[in-house]
């Protein structure tokens, strides 16, 4: 019997680029809606022709762009399809998907969605119960609505790099495009959220997710504190607050490492039993959580000496044991072979027709029910255009290829050097 | 019945601290009715979390607390005890949905875990948020958020090539866990509408975290690389602060534009990507008196202005303070009758016509009579009797 799939019969155009669109997208579809990833031939995803070199074993192949490894990633479950919506044909195209289809999901600039026409109340009027979600760097107004960024400026404006840097050094942040991917999460829940609304009452709705309001949104506790006593937080490091010892360890291998965090005086005193220094438990300069935080430099030099002989896997399950927070820093190599992970089973396999079988990130849910599927592929571009422009819109072959002569339909890129912005 | 995609769903919440309270939150501000239920005494450990006015501890006045439970309804309930775990039984027959971010032994030890709780409601959708899983070898492991960014590989990434790796300053995997469950239980929850059938969803933080990767996977299994700190490029300090540029091939005339420079143009040492890297620190020895000599949002409002993709690293006091957020009433001022009127941040989308719903956080126990008399149908009597002996 095939496993209940939760968002069953849901139909999603993805114009999603890059990483915060297609990962609501790839959310969506990997819980079972049906998603079309909508690229150009003139402008695909940009990944696709910007894959920094990812491709399996870094070769190319014939047709790169059907194996760059950040859109086989993040694409996995979704049908292909190519149309260029800069066209009048192909807007009129588009319009014809959408009267067929639940939701939409871009995250253009807003000048593209002004260019290529796909402002709410234009879609409302071709299907007013389509849902369309926004993923934009600073919203759909105001005075910053066309500002330009990326990953790492958005980190900036949102207000996580200020907090984040040694203590000693100009704050530093390394990029992780982590609003991309808080967009993502939150932007498929809102999907479905407008749906239950929509089954309520009939009617679409326009999700306007501003993905630097977001970002502020996960610091709203640091944000209090301006709130209520005009306080301007400075980066710690790897320091707490009020906990010591907290802190990033040396091991005996290079450049590995493993963080400690002691919280109260009987994780204390498990982990002077451990290190073998349960002389140090009631030594005056540890004994209690004050002293600790006042000695903390000597406190990080004894620790430091215990960790440097040992890995980090043995210091964290001995420290563990005893019920005291380390964690190993892992590797992305050490992470994918991490215990856990395996067991958990978090990197599914994709078989992709021009790339190989790879293993991908998985998504962070787990259902006991409902499993989310890894049946489909990363599609290759344009893959599906006979399904759904001949099954699902009913064309003939002949208008479809009309479309392919035209140039609004294709299986190849045109473009090759694209600009991100 | 308020409005709200989520109108009409109710939700018992059993949460506590960042991941589990900011899922719940969420579905407060679309409209469901989210009822949390709090240890009697101390109530949620966040209750003892900074900031504070004043530097004030109070337990009706953490910063945090009031934040991350806004448009809450609040009850207390000991669910050691088997009057407690009744009560919670008669709120989980009627409701849609349960979160819950304690250890995964604690609901089990309380006898409440899923296959308690759906015996009594087969329909519900129980959401469980932890360190990293219901199952697995480390699934009985403490973790501060430390431990998770270590295990979840995002501290390795983070700081400089040349000493210890660096945690991100803020709380990453809790708030992705909040969003996880949020999105999760909306996938069970559309499921369990249409075909009367719950079940039990499992998010881990430290999944969460090496799901959010943005290459460093991809490029491990493609090529073998392994994704290690290095230097960020563009990171200039100015007057008040730092400022970034992404800098693209075709953004670089525009660069040299803004710096009044615009001989460097096409100075060879600065032609492309490889050579401005190779000659890094001329180039930022260049850059840096310009910048030293303008203020962070002078610099992003006049690269913006000519297309640079540039950002500053805003403070609390920067976002306050910020344009776009005041045209975007992102800051919304809430009342409570503790801690005054306050502004606090705002709702991280909009749905359309509907509103996002930003009531307070509730005071401890401050909805024990609505809930266990009014919706429950217990007597006035029978709650002095509970409180008497503990329960609430």
């Amino acid at each position: 019997m095939t496993p209940e799939l939760a968002l069953d019969g849901i139909r999603i155009l993805d114009l999603g680029m890059f990483w915060a669109g297609p990962y609501a997208g790839g959310i969506l579809a990997d819980l079972g809606a049906e998603v079309i990833k909508v690229e150009s031939c003139r402008r695909p995803d940009p990944l696709r022709i910007q894959a920094r070199g990812l491709y399996p074993h870094g070769d190319p192949g014939e047709r790169s762009w059907n194996r760059s490894g950040m859109i086989n990633d993040r694409n996995r479950n979704k049908y292909g399809i190519t149309l260029d919506l800069s066209v009048p044909h192909g807007k009129e195209v588009f319009r014809r998907l959408v009267k067929v289809s639940d939701v939409v999901v871009e995250n253009f600039s807003r000048r593209v969605v002004r260019n290529l026409e796909l402002e709410y109340p234009i879609l409302s009027q071709v299907n007013p119960a389509i849902i369309l979600l926004s993923l934009s760097s600073q919203g759909i107004d105001g005075p910053e609505k066309d500002n330009v960024s990326f990953g790492p400026t958005l980190e900036q404006i949102g207000g996580l790099a200020a907090l984040t840097g040694y203590p000693d050094e100009m704050s530093s942040f390394a990029s992780y495009a982590y609003p991309d991917a808080l967009a993502g999460m939150l932007g498929a829940g809102s999907v479905i959220a407008a749906l239950r609304h929509r089954r309520l009452t009939g009617k679409g709705t326009h999700i306007d997710l501003s993905q630097r309001e977001l970002t502020s949104c996960i610091i709203g506790e640091t944000l209090m504190d301006y709130a209520m006593n005009q306080r301007v937080h400075e980066p710690l490091g790897n320091r707490d607050a009020s906990m010591a010892p907290c802190g990033c360890y040396p091991c005996r291998a290079d450049d590995e490492w493993v963080t400690i965090a002691v919280g109260s005086d009987r994780e204390w005193a498990s982990l002077c039993r451990v290190m073998g220094r349960a002389d140090l438990i009631n030594d005056n300069r540890f004994a209690n959580v004050l002293s600790r935080w006042e000695n903390q430099d000597e406190l990080d030099t004894i620790i430091s000496d215990w960790t440097r002989d040992q890995d980090h896997y043995q210091v964290m399950t001995s420290l563990q044991e005893v019920g005291v927070a380390a964690g190993a820093v892992l590797t992305v190599a050490e992470l994918m072979d991490d215990p856990q992970m395996k067991e958990r089973d978090f990197f599914p396999v994709q078989t992709h027709p021009e790339a190989g079988a790879f293993p991908c990130k998985g998504k962070p849910m787990w259902f006991s029910r409902t499993p989310l599927r890894n049946d489909m592929p990363a599609p290759c571009l344009g893959e599906h255009n006979s399904f759904v422009y001949g099954t699902l819109l009913g064309m003939t072959d002949q208008e479809i290829h009309d479309l392919e002569e035209e140039g609004v339909i294709g299986t190849m890129p045109t473009a090759t050097d694209l600009q991100f912005t | 019945m308020s409005e709200g995609a989520l109108a009409g769903i109710t939700v018992i919440d059993l949460t506590h601290h960042i991941a589990g309270p900011y899922c719940t939150k969420l579905m407060a501000g679309m409209g469901a009715e989210v009822i949390k239920i709090e240890r009697p005494g101390s109530g949620d450990p966040a209750r003892s979390m900074r900031p504070f006015p004043g530097d004030v501890p109070d337990s009706e006045k953490s910063g945090a607390f009031l934040y991350l439970n806004t448009g809450k309804k609040g009850i207390t309930l000991d669910l050691k005890t088997a009057s407690g775990v009744s009560i919670l039984g008669k709120l989980v027959k009627d409701a849609d949905v349960l979160v819950e971010n304690f250890h995964p032994r604690v609901m089990p030890g309380l006898r409440i875990d899923y296959q308690a709780l759906s015996q009594i409601n087969p329909t519900l959708v129980m959401t469980s948020i932890s360190n990293f899983g219901q199952t697995g070898p480390y699934r009985d492991y403490r973790a501060e958020e430390m431990t998770i960014m270590a295990m979840g590989g995002f501290m390795y990434l983070g700081g400089s090539p040349e000493r210890e790796p660096l945690r991100l300053g803020f709380a990453a995997s809790q708030y992705m866990g909040g969003l996880a469950g949020f999105t999760a239980t909306m996938a069970a929850l559309h499921h369990a509408e249409q075909t009367g059938a719950g079940q039990h969803v499992d998010v881990s933080l430290m999944e969460c975290l090496a799901a959010s990767h943005f290459q460093a996977i991809e490029q491990y299994v493609h090529t073998g690389v392994v994704q290690n700190r290095n230097r960020t490029m563009f990171v200039f300090p100015c007057q008040d602060g730092v400022v970034q540029l992404g800098m693209q091939p075709h953004h670089w005339p525009k660069l040299t534009q803004m710096l009044g420079m615009p001989e460097l143009t096409d100075d060879p040492r600065f032609s492309n990507t490889m050579a401005r890297r190779e000659h890094a620190d001329e180039l930022e020895s260049l850059i840096l008196p310009w910048m030293l000599q303008h203020t962070m949002v002078e610099v992003y409002n006049t690269g913006q202005a000519l297309g640079l993709p540039i950002g500053y690293a805003a403070t609390s006091k920067d976002l306050y303070e910020s344009a776009q957020y005041r045209a975007r009433g992102y800051f919304v001022d809430i009342d409570h009758p503790r801690a005054g009127t306050l502004s606090y941040p705002g709702a991280p989308l909009r749905m359309g016509e509907l509103p996002w719903q930003h009531g307070r956080a509730p005071l401890l126990g401050e909805h024990n009579e609505e809930i266990l008399c009014g919706k429950l149908g217990y007597s006035r009597e029978d709650l002095i009797r509970l409180r008497d002996r503990g329960v609430i």
